[in-house]
């Protein structure tokens, strides 16, 4: 991991220089992980894909400033953070303003239904649970129970005390756990699982 | 509610089955890079200080005027005796 993080500083080094061949190796070596990430943000494919694109072009534009006291994975991954916490508040300032008409249902609920144990139904019906809920509560589930960061990358990424993060991640899996344990959410699971 | 989490887990660990994101193509990120639109602070020209410096000290002598106009008008009001005594002087001053 070493090499890797002494491989990534080198690169944005040249990338500073003008080596735009190494801001390439960048992508390469991070961009799978990072649109793994972005997915957690949007289930849509070709969003998620943006989302990415995204990270790494915000990365670009402030690359001079990021200091290398830390790896550069943790600047991309709060990057990331930042990327797809803009995107949902942009999502729903756009739904305010464009109401949805009554009984409209979300493309992927109103699609064929999957069968019981695909993973892709689960990831879906996990992601759209923690879109009912109020947007810090996902975002902080959204690190801490779909990307399974640590307590000290959430405090990195959302600039907050580490102190805070484990009191306010269980609250949010109380709420989750309470919202799931409602219908339709509780029968979709049950059967989903069956 | 035991029972229930247990299924909260089982949804996540069958959501972790879900097909993983393909590798991003640095191509498509660096033409990202390069139709990205320039931030206006960035690359746009700065806006012209000496005219912003101008019109702000403009701006800070019509107020100071206004409150000294104020002010005074204000004292007028306040003392209109001092008007009426001050009328005999405007009157030989105007050749009355």
């Amino acid at each position: 991991m070493e090499d890797a993080d002494a491989a990534d500083r080198l690169d944005v080094e040249k990338t500073l220089a003008g080596d735009h061949e190494a801001f390439s190796r960048l992508v390469e070596r991070h961009g799978q992980a990072i649109h793994q990430r972005m997915r957690g943000f949007s289930r849509d494919e070709s969003t998620g894909e943006e989302l990415a694109q995204d990270v790494f072009v915000e990365a670009f534009a402030g690359l001079a400033s990021y200091r290398g006291d830390a790896p550069f994975r943790n600047w991309l991954a709060r990057i990331a953070t930042f990327v797809g916490y803009k995107y949902w508040r942009e999502r729903e300032k756009r739904k305010k303003e464009i109401p949805l008409p009554e009984g409209w249902d979300p493309p992927a609920a109103a699609g064929a239904e999957p069968e019981p144990g695909d993973p892709e139904a689960a990831a879906d019906l996990l992601h759209a649970l923690l879109a009912a809920l109020p947007e810090k509560d996902r975002l902080l589930l959204t690190l801490a129970y779909v990307q399974d960061c640590s307590t000290g990358e959430i405090a990195e990424q959302l600039g907050v005390s580490r102190a805070l993060v484990p009191m306010r991640v269980f609250k949010a899996k109380l709420k989750l756990r309470r919202l799931a344990g409602r219908e339709p959410w509780k029968g979709k699971i049950k059967w989903l699982i069956s | 509610m035991a029972d229930f989490l247990s299924d909260l887990d089982r949804l996540k660990a069958l959501a972790a089955g879900a097909k993983k994101a393909p590798p991003l193509k640095s191509g498509d990120v660096r033409r990202r890079i390069r139709g990205r639109r320039p931030l206006p602070l960035l690359e746009e020209e700065p806006p012209p200080l000496r005219l912003i410096g101008g019109m702000g000290l403009a701006a800070a002598l019509a107020a100071c005027l206004v409150l000294l106009f104020s002010f005074q008008a204000w004292r007028d009001l306040a003392n209109p005796l001092a008007m009426l005594s001050a009328l005999p002087d405007i009157a030989s001053f105007l050749g009355a």
